[in-house]
């Protein structure tokens, strides 16, 4: 019985967990002294893709990444890039290892990237908009 | 060869500990793939770069591979690959590549050391199965050119626009010494250039590669026999994917100058294809390509003991100029004439795992015993199986 009570308790929390993160909402940030106010999804598409290198005031772009197989990743790339995480993989695999270019640097958690991106005005990164705050600047909301 | 090993091996060193003066930010990374092949034929045949035979069921395809790469400063890259190679008999390593870069502007790079051949849509990252479709690229191209890295530099620039990225690439270098299908080369001089457009969803690309004085060491019944030729490379290649249809087409051209050995062997211009059309279907692509070969010239058949046709190279007697087993000259490694059929389906496992099955059926020309080393009868049967992981 007890077991029965854990089970559905179980059932019950994830479904609440599986809602917050589908109702989260990803933001793209940067850091706040960046004189970008706003970018586009074509912009993004190809930061993410390694494509763009430079922000338009000529600073090297480095973008950061969600852990490898985070809900966060997954749906930013779907949206922005347009792209499964499997064919990033495969499209980065070409790039790294032929010497051509290297991926986004990936961090932890909402909370590592954020003062990564408030201690590197470089920085480019995607959060939950629920853990934004004024260390950094939002500059994207994805949709 | 324990020496060359070392030799390799001290150079990743060399360039580990410089980039960890540098305190630079030094990326590893690597690849992995293992390989299942059954066939209805006992005979062994070419794969690109490989030899599968049936005792290399288990271990065909596998391959195993680290890269270390690091930024020096903002203009220098230094980078290396070192890769592991399940062979007929057992594995072999070796640096694949190793290289310094140099970022001259924002479009413009170079880069200096061990390099690979840009000759085709994936000979660069032939080794890394999860960048394409199938268990391995279509064999009837992906041997055409019997090389796959080079030493010397090349450089990139691009230009374009967010909507038509173009990207030119010249190269420039030698091979001292490598091993090719069947025997050993080297190559005095290899040089070209590859132009690719990528736009939206797909790329195309464009490749001229001339090699002069390859030389082909192979031993044919005890008999060590040395080649000389030219040659040069044409290919043009186009990848798209729209609307969950993947698309990939390729054409190869391989014409040989200046035989040293005159009659025998000479005959080895050809032009090889495939297409390919596929579905994706969520994590799944099915995939269909059909694969051809053509020639002007055909291979002669001589069974073992008959005497061969050209007169012996210098220093061998005339009646050791024979064949020691049955032969089709020119070798397989030089004119493999055959068609194939092939239906696959990739599965991305996950990001980073991706399982490929595919059935081919190959068809030799008549004449000729395609990519297999012994007469492989009308057709073959092989069904391969992959599992390729990046990490």
């Amino acid at each position: 019985m007890k077991n029965k009570i854990f089970k559905k308790l179980f059932f019950v929390s994830v479904l609440l967990l599986s809602s917050t993160y589908s109702n989260a909402e990803l933001v793209v940030i940067v850091h706040p002294g960046n004189s970008l106010e706003a970018i586009t999804k074509d912009k993004l598409k190809r930061i993410y893709l390694g494509k763009n290198k430079e922000f338009p005031n000529g600073l090297i772009i480095a973008a950061l990444d969600q852990e490898k197989e985070s809900e966060e990743k997954e749906e930013f790339y779907k949206k922005v890039v347009g792209k499964s995480l499997s064919q990033v993989s495969a499209y980065w695999s070409r790039l790294i290892f032929t010497g051509k270019g290297v991926p986004p640097r990936v961090l932890a958690n909402d909370k590592e990237i954020k003062s990564w991106v408030a201690s590197h005005p470089e920085s480019i990164a995607y959060i939950n908009s629920e853990n934004a705050d004024d260390s950094i600047k939002i500059i994207f909301d994805v949709k | 060869m324990k020496y060359r090993f070392l030799k390799r091996h001290s150079l990743l060193a060399m360039l580990m500990i410089n980039a960890g003066l540098a305190n630079a930010a030094v990326d590893i990374s690597g690849f992995a793939s293992a390989g299942y092949v059954v066939s209805d034929s006992d005979a062994t045949f070419i794969s690109a770069s490989d030899v599968i035979s049936e005792s290399a069921s288990f271990g065909a395809d596998n391959t195993l591979g680290f890269q270390i790469s690091a930024d020096i400063n903002k203009q220098t890259t230094v980078g290396a690959q070192l890769l592991a190679k399940g062979t007929v008999d057992s594995y072999s390593v070796a640096a694949q590549w190793a290289y310094v870069g140099f970022n001259l502007s924002d479009d413009v790079s170079a880069r200096m050391g061990r390099l690979n051949f840009p000759a085709t849509l994936y000979s660069e990252y032939q080794e890394i199965g999860i960048s394409y479709p199938w268990v391995r690229p279509p064999i009837e191209v992906y041997t055409v050119l019997p090389l796959a890295t080079y030493s010397g530099l090349d450089l990139f620039y691009s230009f374009g626009d967010d909507q038509l990225e173009w990207l030119i690439q010249p190269f420039l270098g030698s091979s001292p010494e490598f091993n090719s299908v069947g025997g050993r080369g080297e190559v005095n001089l290899v040089y070209g250039a590859t132009l690719i457009a990528n736009f939206e969803n797909g790329r195309l690309s464009f490749t001229a590669t001339q090699a002069d004085g390859v030389g082909f060491l192979f031993s044919t019944g005890g008999v060590d026999l040395s080649l000389n030729i030219d040659m040069t490379f044409l290919s043009a290649g186009f990848e798209y994917e729209q609307n969950n249809i993947v698309l990939i087409a390729e054409l190869v051209n391989k014409d040989i100058h200046n035989n040293s050995q005159g009659d025998i062997r000479t005959v080895s211009d050809m032009m090889a294809g495939y297409i390919t059309l596929g579905y994706r279907l969520g994590d799944f692509l099915p995939h269909f390509t059909y694969s051809d070969t053509q020639s002007d010239h055909q291979s002669a058949f001589f069974p073992a003991g008959s005497a061969l046709p050209s007169p012996p190279p210098q220093g061998i007697p005339a009646e050791f100029w024979l064949a020691p087993q049955d032969m089709v000259v020119p070798g397989n490694a030089e004119l493999i004439l055959q068609k194939s059929y092939t239906l696959g389906l990739r599965y991305d496992f996950s990001s980073q795992t991706t399982l490929k099955m595919d059935y081919q059926k190959i068809i030799p020309d008549d004449n000729s015993w395609g990519v297999f080393y012994s007469d492989p009868g009308d057709e073959v049967n092989l069904l391969s199986f992959v599992v390729d992981v990046v990490f």
